[in-house]
């Protein structure tokens, strides 16, 4: 059975006397246990909207309008607040989140932060989520001594590696990354996508790998869900998607980074930029965009179901 | 720090209820400075501090219309001054009668009267005859006096007396009076003219134990003149009430709202200059320091940080003490120490622009720096400057306010700080005339209040990011 | 601790030099003055000196050769203390500014010291500690007020306490606090006689009962001065809150368990107490004047009715002996920010 079932989910903002933003706007998609998946697309186009939607953190003109979202079988969305943070948040599904660099409170030590989800959401005595959380800084490969340290003597890798310390402390089954490695130099970037893979492995969880990257994809996804202006438009097992990509936007993403599997030819960026999701254009939200457009892609394009597992939204397929 | 037009602005602006209240108020207090200038005389504010000048007008009188709040129904203090002018002529002698009606409908007695004149007579002295007609008909002898002698043949001069109520002669006819008419005989010592003439008819009328006779009163001054050219140059009847005016006196008899009305256009002028003034040089420091940058920024920055550091008051009292107390100097001075914290939130955000991709491309063009400053740096910044001189105003209306408080105002310019100086040194509060302490008060809070509301708005126009707080 | 070391010293050096900065421009505002001030005390001295040498006196018959000798000895005083140089000319400069700070500032023209001291430095040493003592609790309490009302309103943004406290803060701002005071006389004392109208105990300070009295007769400013004084501390203090719940790290400590009072009051305020302890020493030199004026309102015998006496009599050297020394108290109290500030964020303390 798949460990987390998202349908139809629609997430907008509403600023003050402006028309709502429908940053996530349909999204659907399956993710087994153990196995993760990528979210790939322009930044802006709603993924790190769509993690803190299923972790019920919107930040404030934002909402949840529709949509189910399933763990294990279990209906999330009938949960209260209440509930919902007592049961879900943290204990099965966790996050790390866009910018490490922000992510740790200024004021407190490493240690005082990562012991917190053991006091507060196991009910944990102190010093025992304190013995806890120096195995947890093991496990991420840092020592013991950054326990009393604050955030700003840590460098951004050592950051990083205390947040996925933090996401894991209460083993969860859904591991939310978002943008894990931007802001970090190449070889760190190396370094925390081995330490995932290689957690994911041992602890047997789930991962969701928000990323504009197509390279930090290609390195650890086993599906890829391609998303454009809120919607996926594209999903697939990761080798397939790469070697035989269907959707002109998909298409586009690989020919801006050719470099990914070896590829030889110059980038071609994708010209043109992201619409406004306030006023998205109707029919097929990439029209403008695409090169290969046809009349019928005034209209909202259907789902094709490409054999199993496979999914592109395009009139080409319809 | 986007570009902005004065249109977008304002469309922004108009969003705000506390930035259309603070307009209405600050147009309140325009359209107050206007009739400040227009109806009270330049002369009697001029004549603030000069005692002489208040002698017709009540001692720390509560406000008219402190009447309405206690529900007393204390007399009003009036100063007349338009008598209906009647003359005749019997024989070589001329009589010019100034009469004086007026009707006096309140529950207490007028604290005392002032009839003052003003003739012109070279030769014979001419005779001054006062009388009040009340509404009851009976008409009161009050007083009978001449003018001094002059020798025979000077020259024409002016001659200023007055009759007051407490002039021994009124008190000897009002017990006459008092005796034909009423039938009781007291002694002169025993009248008290001002309640005697506005009592009711009856045996203790001569202090007032009758109550109030209410209605239309009429005092008439006869003037007799005996030489050609001697003449009534002016005249004016003063009933000394116990309230006066919109906002009362003060225990120097002055009448607040010369000096609470003239506080507005001055208030006005010192906080809008002085906040010019002190915005224009910050930003101008902020920005050139944030655009040169290296040696020359850490330089004035350093000074900045020292001159922030000094606290205002200590230097503005030494300044005033030792180089003067104009109000120009004042203004000098609030600038002084108005423009330091301007400067610092300009530098930054000077940065801020200078990293922006159009001046690095101006940059690459050759452009001289004076330019980039002028041209396209400052102008951004004028919107900022906008909410800034908003916020400093109320700072230096508040400075000024206080620098008067404690005694170092101009002294030929009363400001509400002074008025507040005068109030605290005669009492004021602790013997309870509110009125004193209480408008000048108001009126600083009201003008502060404008500015920083319209400052808020600005500020909330400006930075659309903290309108979802 | 290094980094705290470092920190602290280089606020001191600042102080230091804003300190001189202060002497030399009250010197050289007070330049011509200044040197009446001077000269006007050698004489007193002098003259002093000589009338009490018995012998000396006796041996001049004439009181006008008696005033000669006095005169020429003033003279040679003023001449040997180099006070025929102008004051600018950097001998003298460098004298006045010594006499300044070691708090030598010469006799008072007309106000005397409960001990009857006409001495500058004592006046002023007599004034200080009730100032001290009045602006250091209304200080305390207006902290703890503003930051508790502060962060209340950032937890509850948009609420109606939230607005309240921004209705209030801009209210109490456009108000001198020292009308406020007259009004709190006006209401207080006169009308509802709860508080006496004058806060100068009409006790002797050798009273035993002096210190009871002092409170009672502290407490209408006290609370006036904390009343209007919070409503600034606490919109500060609520925006800086506010601006910090909407960073990520809140997010995350609320992702990971942390309750929403310990987000508020640990997290967010811990974080924010920097530069509210920052902003708030700059607010403190804007409510400073305001405060010294309001001390005159109530009569309380500190520094600032000190400073309304001298004014009123334009007796020189306690104002600019005032001036000095309230420059140095509003440092001093920036200086002790400087230090929380130190304390408080881990970033200056370790790094
Ligand atoms: N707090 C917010 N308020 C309003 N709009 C937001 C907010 N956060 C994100 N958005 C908008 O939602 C859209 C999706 O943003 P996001 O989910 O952050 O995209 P991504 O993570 O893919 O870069 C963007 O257009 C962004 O401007
Ligand atoms: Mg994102």
């Amino acid at each position: 059975m798949e460990a987390l079932a998202v349908e139809e989910l629609r997430a907008y903002y509403f600023p003050a006397d402006k028309p709502p933003l429908r940053a996530v706007d349909g999204v659907s998609f399956e993710l087994k246990g153990g196995l993760s998946m990528g979210f790939v697309g322009e930044s802006g186009c709603g993924k790190s909207t769509l993690g803190l939607a299923l972790l019920r953190l919107l930040p404030s003109p934002g909402r949840i309008i529709s949509g189910a979202v399933r763990l294990n079988g279990v209906d999330l969305m009938s949960l209260s607040e209440g509930e919902f943070d007592r049961i879900v948040r943290w204990k099965r599904i966790s996050m790390i989140f866009q910018g490490a660099m922000n992510a740790l409170s200024p004021v407190y030590t490493i240690g005082h932060q990562l012991s917190e989800p053991l006091v507060y959401r196991l009910g944990l005595p102190k010093r025992d989520a304190r013995e806890l959380s120096i195995k947890a800084l093991w496990e991420v490969g840092l020592d013991e001594g950054i326990m009393d340290r604050y955030p700003h003597e840590l460098s951004g890798g050592m950051k990083q590696r205390v947040m996925i310390a933090m996401a894991l402390a209460l083993r969860p089954d859904i591991l939310i990354a978002d943008e894990p490695t931007t802001a970090l130099d190449v070889v760190v970037q190396a370094q925390i996508l081995n330490l995932l893979k290689d957690l994911r492995e041992r602890l047997s969880i789930s991962i969701m790998l928000l990323t504009h990257d197509l390279g930090v994809v290609s390195e650890i996804a086993d599906a890829i869900a391609v998303m454009y202006a809120g919607e996926i438009v594209e999903l697939g097992p990761s080798d397939l998607i790469f070697s035989d990509p269907k959707h002109p936007y998909t298409r586009g993403l690989l020919a801006a980074a050719p470099r990914i599997r070896g590829g030889k030819s110059k980038p071609t960026p994708i010209l043109g930029s992201p619409p406004d999701l306030a006023n998205p254009p109707k029919g097929c939200r990439f029209r403008p965009r695409c090169l290969t457009a046809i009349p019928s892609c005034e209209r909202a394009p259907p789902t094709v179901e490409l054999g199993s597992n496979r999914m592109v939204r395009c009139w080409l397929y319809g | 720090m986007s570009a902005w037009s004065p249109r977008s602005l304002w469309a922004e602006y108009k969003r705000c209820k506390v930035g259309l209240a603070g307009l209405a108020l600050f147009a309140m207090l325009l359209a107050l400075s206007v009739i400040a200038i227009a109806s009270v005389p330049l002369d009697s504010y001029r004549q603030w501090n000069n005692p002489s000048h208040w002698t017709e007008y009540p001692r720390a009188a509560p406000p008219a219309w402190a009447n309405y709040v206690t529900g007393l129904k204390l007399p009003e203090h009036m100063v007349l001054r338009n008598p209906t002018v009647r003359q005749s002529a019997a024989g070589w002698v001329r009589v010019v009668t100034h009469t004086y009606y007026f009707s006096f409908l309140y529950e207490a007695f007028p604290d005392d009267f002032l009839f003052k004149f003003s003739l012109i007579y070279g030769g014979s002295p001419p005779l001054v005859e006062l009388s009040a007609e009340r509404p009851d008909g009976l008409r009161m002898l009050l007083a009978r006096i001449a003018a001094p002698p002059r020798p025979e043949g000077s020259e024409a001069r002016a001659y200023n007396s007055a009759i007051f109520s407490t002039d021994v002669s009124l008190k000897v006819n009002l017990a006459n009076c008092l005796a034909d008419r009423v039938g009781v005989i007291v002694s002169p010592d025993g009248i008290s003219p001002e309640r005697m003439i506005f009592a009711k008819e009856g045996p203790s009328m001569a202090e007032g134990g009758t109550g109030v006779l209410k209605g239309d009163y009429a005092f008439q001054a006869r003037f007799f003149l005996f030489g050609e050219g001697d003449d009534v140059l002016s005249s004016r009847l003063v009933i000394g009430g116990k309230v006066f005016g919109p906002f009362g006196t003060d225990d120097l008899r002055r009448d607040l709202s010369v000096g609470i009305l003239w506080g507005t256009p001055i208030a006005l002028s010192i906080g809008v200059s002085v906040a010019i003034l002190s915005v224009s040089i910050g930003i101008a420091y902020g920005v050139i320091s944030g655009y040169c940058g290296g040696r020359l920024d850490e330089l004035m920055m350093r000074l900045n940080d020292v001159a922030y550091a000094i606290p205002a008051l200590p230097f503005l009292i030494l300044l005033a003490l030792s180089l003067g107390r104009s109000l120009l100097y004042m203004m000098a001075y609030l600038v002084l120490f108005g423009w330091v914290g301007v400067a610092k939130v300009a530098r930054s955000v000077a940065l801020q622009i200078k990293a922006a991709p159009y001046i690095e491309a101006v940059e690459l063009l050759g452009a001289p720096s004076r330019r980039i400053i002028f041209r396209h740096i400052a102008p951004q910044l004028i919107p900022y400057a906008m909410a800034n001189i908003a916020l400093s105003v109320p700072a230096a209306i508040l400075a000024e306010a206080g620098l008067s408080f404690i005694g170092l105002g101009d002294p030929t310019m009363p400001t509400w700080g002074q008025i507040l100086h005068d109030a605290q040194i005669h009492g004021a509060a602790i013997r309870g005339l509110w009125w004193w302490a209480l408008s000048p008060g108001v009126m600083l809070a009201l003008s502060s209040l404008a500015f920083v509301m319209m400052g808020y708005a600005l500020d909330r126009a400006l930075n659309p990011k903290m309108r979802g707080a | 601790m290094m980094g705290l070391m470092g920190f602290l010293i280089r606020r001191v050096l600042n102080m230091a030099a804003v300190l001189l900065v202060t002497v030399l421009l009250t010197i050289a505002i007070l330049g011509p003055s200044a040197d009446a001030i001077l000269k006007r005390a050698i004489e007193q001295e002098t003259r002093a000196e000589i009338l009490q040498n018995k012998e000396l006196v006796g041996k001049f018959k004439d009181p006008r050769e008696l005033e000669d000798y006095v005169k020429s000895q003033i003279q040679g005083k003023v001449a040997s203390m180099g006070l025929n140089d102008p004051w600018y000319s950097p001998r003298r400069l460098w004298a006045i500014a010594m006499k300044v700070m070691t708090l030598d500032f010469g006799q008072s023209y007309y106000i005397r010291g409960y001990g009857g001291s006409s001495n500058v430095k004592d006046i002023i040493l007599e004034s200080l500690p009730r100032t001290v003592l009045l602006f250091g609790t209304a200080t305390l309490l207006i902290a703890v007020l503003g930051i508790l009302v502060g962060a209340a309103a950032a937890r509850r943004a948009g609420s109606i306490l939230d607005k309240a406290v921004l209705g209030y803060a801009v209210l109490s701002n456009s108000f001198p606090l020292w009308w406020i005071g007259m009004l709190a006389i006006l209401v207080f004392s006169y009308t509802l006689r709860i508080f006496p109208a004058r806060a100068t105990p009409p006790i002797l300070p050798s009273d035993p009962a002096y210190p009871m009295a002092l409170l009672y007769h502290m407490a209408l400013p006290l609370l006036t001065i904390a009343l209007i004084g919070f409503g600034g501390w606490a919109y500060i203090v609520r925006n800086l809150v506010a601006g910090i719940l909407q960073e990520d790290f809140i997010t995350v400590a609320k992702a990971r368990g942390v309750p929403e009072r310990k987000i508020v009051y640990g997290h967010a305020l811990r974080s924010a107490a920097p530069p509210i302890v920052t902003i708030i020493a700059l607010a403190l030199s804007g409510s400073f004047g305001g405060a010294m004026i309001t001390e005159a309102v109530f009569d309380w015998p500190g520094l600032g009715r000190l400073y309304w006496e001298a004014i009123g009599l334009l007796d020189v050297p306690v104002i600019v002996g005032l001036t000095y020394v309230s420059t140095l108290i509003f440092l001093l109290s920036v200086f002790i920010a400087d230090v929380l500030y130190g304390v408080f964020d881990p970033r200056v303390r370790v790094g």
